[in-house]
């Protein structure tokens, strides 16, 4: 006799990435409560959501800088919720930072060579640290200027070098924080391609982004996030109708709603 | 019974200073987010002051003390707020700890100078006299100190609960920007709380020093007690910080009445320290350290074939030396090259790994330990253990101290060292204070010069080319950003641990090499004090290289000879003080500017050098992020075509 199972069997490999129940308190406000997500591979995910409603908070909790007081992480079917961020690091999730975290002593190929030569270290395989540095600073469009010292770089720059970076220790998910900002129009459009070819290579991508734009073009799959809690998860479609996302966008700024309604 | 009261109301009197002292420390800390390691000093240098206006010039003993602790030291406190500390706002740690140990130096070299300790000097006494509590004897001096330190107390607590400038100091603490954004400001507060702080100081000198004779060092150093008071208020909250001060002064007096003798001298001294290490160690997890802009252009790092050739001409230069110099100098020359290898580690540890260690002379005392004490003084396995054993207590250290960042980690360092002092270096180095230490190989004096430049050069070049290598590039990784270094999965703890292990090897051969170039070694050798100054000398001489080790090396050992030929005394300690304070303009030290001169010269001489263009976010905010420059430049990101 079989117990029927409660929940419906899972068919195929599990999502890369799936959180749930993720809460978060610093003193007494609630930056994260009850956060559910699911990051498949190979798709751009997108995060959005008005300043302070936690999407940096989220970040830190997936790749092990800020301990939640809640709620499980799980990469590939494995629970993470209790490795250090450098092992998540080792096991596939990389990042950039939306207040920029570059190695600012260093040239731009030194950034990202170091990244490859701690993850060549670690996993004893993979291509030579110096040949994928090259690869990677031709990736991001960074050849010209690899040998200049990155605190000396502008921003948007300085942002190409930590995806870069980032790329470099060979991830499965890719957590990208404000990546485009600080870039032009075009070059957006050019990031944007950029990393609809990188979720093409099968890599997760989960992009925090206010350029809705952007987030409209390369995402499959949105979430709302608003005051700490998911409002609304659905395709791009789907939370440009949903009445919620609309009213709470109306509540930050007319602006900003008017942009998530106007675009496509 | 009546025993255990003496000795509580000794300790609560003890405490009462401590809170004092430590009180003005957090002031100034919070409010300027400046650790003032001199904060010992300005009291000590006010407590001279009062000496020299109540005794030495007879000014009625209340005048003398008004005019002091509530003119003098403010205005002083004011003073150096405007000229020292406000160009460091926003400054890296490293810069802002230089430069107030060098104003440490600096009044203790004054003070020095000034006042000669080769006569005792004592305060008059304020309130003689003395009366009973319950068969207890309570001097009116003590009893002014708990009064005094009560109403310091009381004061403290209205000033920030209820004046408007109180509750701008605490704004300015919570949010510096916001407060100057709302009217106030942030900068004149900080000038404020630096007033305060040099008054508490002041008073607190004068106060505590009845209870010895008026002495420069053991006052400055008071301040060490009061490190560990403010620690255990967390460098924030004054009432845990009382608590802390007066637990500490119950402790030693208790232990001052109930210890034996011959183990109080020993253990006596390191209480604070073993307070202000607990203190540390049961501290929360801190975050990683995140990026901060420094605005500062890295300089290349030597190649090896330019490397190579510098440390040959050094080797010539020294065999040179060892011909043309007189024994005197010749002995200054090798101690410069001797103290250059302990340098050497600090390059490596702090220059490169950002790890600010206040005790690399002690780990060196370690080293001539080794090399004194085993098979004989003068065989290699003592040069081998000389090595090995500082490296392990450096690795031990390291992983004790691994989550303690910044300011935390220079005084858990510090705390290293000052206990060493007394549970170490007082006791083990040999009969009488001092241990013979031999040679290994050359036991000539030229010989041996020869071969510790051999050695000296062999150590430089290859601190050069770790750092050019893969593990040099993680250390620099480290230096800039820890949240990065985890985001990429690079193991800080395991890259922290080796080039800890690494420099306190380094500094162990350089004791090692030092006990064999003096022939012998004391306790005083290898003080707290002296790391200190071997620390802003490399700092001064250029941290991040290592011919920074080299100039820093060279200055050590000629000082005295300059001392010799001007008519200044304490020439040492004014010099590396003063040259340390104005560090705070000129970050890259001596070599830094060498580098700077050279880039101009390649520059105008035409050839293709590093382009010296500013950095395009040179600016540094306090919150010390980029300030929002938005890419002035077309950005092209050519590959994804």
């Amino acid at each position: 006799m079989t117990v029927p199972s409660p929940e419906p069997v899972r068919s195929g490999p599990a999502p890369l990435l799936e959180v749930s129940g993720v809460d978060v308190r610093f003193g007494g406000v609630q930056a994260l409560q009850g956060v559910d997500m699911t990051v498949p591979a190979g798709t751009v995910t997108g995060l959005i959501g008005p300043n302070g409603a936690g999407k940096t908070t989220f970040f830190n909790v997936v790749c092990g800088l800020q301990e939640a007081q809640a709620g499980r992480i799980l990469l590939a079917g494995g629970d993470i919720s209790g490795r250090k961020a450098y092992q998540r690091a080792r096991l596939g999730i990389a990042r950039t930072f939306q207040r920029l975290e570059v190695f600012g002593s260093m040239t731009a190929r030194d950034n990202i060579l170091v990244a490859a030569e701690v993850h060549r270290r670690w996993a004893r395989t993979g291509p030579d640290p110096s040949a994928e540095a090259d690869r990677i600073l031709d990736l991001v469009g960074l050849k010209a200027r690899a040998e200049e010292q990155v605190d000396a770089m502008p921003t948007g720059l300085a942002r190409l070098v930590e995806l870069g970076r980032a790329l470099a220790t060979a991830p499965k998910l890719l957590l990208l924080d404000e990546p485009s900002s600080g870039l032009d129009e075009s070059e957006s459009e050019e990031f944007g391609r950029l990393l609809t070819r990188l979720a093409a290579d099968g890599l997760g991508v989960l992009l925090v982004e206010h350029d809705i734009e952007l987030v409209m073009s390369v995402c499959s799959r949105l979430y709302v996030l608003d005051f700490g809690r998911i409002l609304a998860a659905g395709t791009p479609a789907e939370i440009q109708r949903d009445p919620l996302v609309r009213a709470a966008y109306l509540g930050v700024g007319d602006q900003a709603a008017e942009e998530i309604a106007g675009v496509g | 019974m009546n025993l255990i009261l003496s000795y509580a109301v000794v300790g609560l009197v003890l405490g009462c200073l401590y809170a004092l002292t430590a009180s003005g420390l957090v002031v100034t800390y919070t409010t300027s987010g400046i650790f003032n390691f001199a904060h010992g000093a300005i009291g000590m240098f006010m407590a001279f002051t009062y000496w020299q206006l109540a005794v030495g010039w007879h000014l009625p003993v209340p005048l003398a003390l008004a005019l002091v602790v509530l003119v003098l030291a403010p205005l002083s406190g004011a003073l150096i707020e405007r000229l020292i500390v406000r160009p460091l706002y926003g400054a890296s740690l490293g810069i802002t700890l230089v430069v107030t140990l060098g104003l440490l130096l600096l009044l203790l070299g004054l003070a020095d100078a000034i006042w000669p300790p080769v006569t005792t000097r004592q305060l008059p006494s304020i309130f003689p006299g003395q009366f009973r509590v319950f068969s207890v004897v309570v001097t009116f001096y003590e009893l002014m100190v708990l009064v005094v330190s009560v109403a310091v107390a009381v004061g403290l607590r209205f000033l920030f609960t209820h004046t408007r400038v109180g509750i701008t100091m605490r704004a300015v603490v919570d949010d510096r920007d916001l407060t100057a954004r709302a009217g106030a400001s942030p900068v004149r507060t900080a000038q404020l709380s630096w007033a305060l702080g040099a008054s508490l100081a002041a008073l607190a000198g004068i106060l505590i020093a009845p209870l010895q004779y008026l002495d420069q060092f053991n006052l400055t150093l008071l301040v060490v007690t009061g490190y560990a008071a403010a620690v255990v208020g967390r460098l924030r909250s004054l009432p845990l910080t009382v608590a802390g001060a007066l637990l500490l002064g119950l402790v030693q007096s208790f232990a001052t009445g109930y210890l034996p003798t011959n183990l109080l001298s020993d253990i006596g001294p390191a209480i604070p320290m073993g307070l202000l290490f607990i203190a540390l160690l049961v501290r929360r997890q801190e975050r990683l350290t995140q990026a901060r802009l420094t605005g500062q252009r890295s300089r290349r790092v030597l190649d090896l074939k330019p490397s190579l050739f510098l440390a040959g001409g050094f080797i010539a230069l020294s065999v040179v030396m060892s011909e043309v110099l007189s024994p005197g100098n010749l002995l200054t020359y090798g101690q410069g090259i001797v103290l250059g290898v302990v340098m050497l580690s600090l390059v490596l540890l702090t220059g490169y790994g950002g790890q600010v260690s206040l005790c690399q002379m002690t780990l060196a005392g370690l080293g001539a330990f080794c090399m004194g004490k085993i098979a004989g003084g003068n065989s290699l396995l003592g040069l081998v253990a000389a090595v090995v054993l500082p490296a392990a207590v450096g690795g031990l250290l390291a992983l004790v101290v691994l989550r303690l960042r910044g300011i935390y980690l220079a005084l858990a360092t510090l705390a290293f060292a000052y206990s060493m002092d007394y549970l170490f270096f007082n006791h083990f180095l040999g009969f009488g204070g001092i241990l013979a230490v031999g040679r290994v190989a050359a036991q000539s004096q030229k010989g041996f010069l020869v071969e510790a430049s051999v050695l000296f050069a062999v150590l430089g070049v290859g601190v050069l080319a770790l750092r050019r290598g893969s593990f040099g590039r993680r250390l620099a990784a480290l230096n800039d950003s820890e949240a990065a270094c985890a985001s990429i999965g690079m193991n800080i703890t395991a890259v922290k641990v080796t080039v800890f292990v690494v420099a306190a090897g380094i500094a162990g051969l350089g004791g090692a090499l030092y006990g064999g170039w003096q022939g012998q070694v004391g306790p005083d050798d290898f003080q707290m004090l002296t790391s200190l100054i071997l620390l802003l000398l490399v700092t001064l001489g250029g941290i991040d290289t290592v011919g920074g080790a080299f100039a820093a090396a060279i200055f050590y050992a000629f000082s005295p000879v300059i001392q010799r030929h001007i008519p200044i005394s304490n020439f040492q300690l004014l010099a590396v003080g003063a040259g340390a304070i104005f560090l705070g303009r000129n970050p890259g030290g001596f070599a830094g500017q060498l580098s700077l001169v050279a880039d101009r010269l390649r520059l105008r001489a035409g050839s293709a050098g590093v382009p010296i263009t500013a950095p395009a976010a040179s600016s540094v905010d306090g919150a010390g992020s980029r300030s929002g420059a938005p890419s002035g430049e077309a950005v092209r990101l050519a590959g994804s075509h």
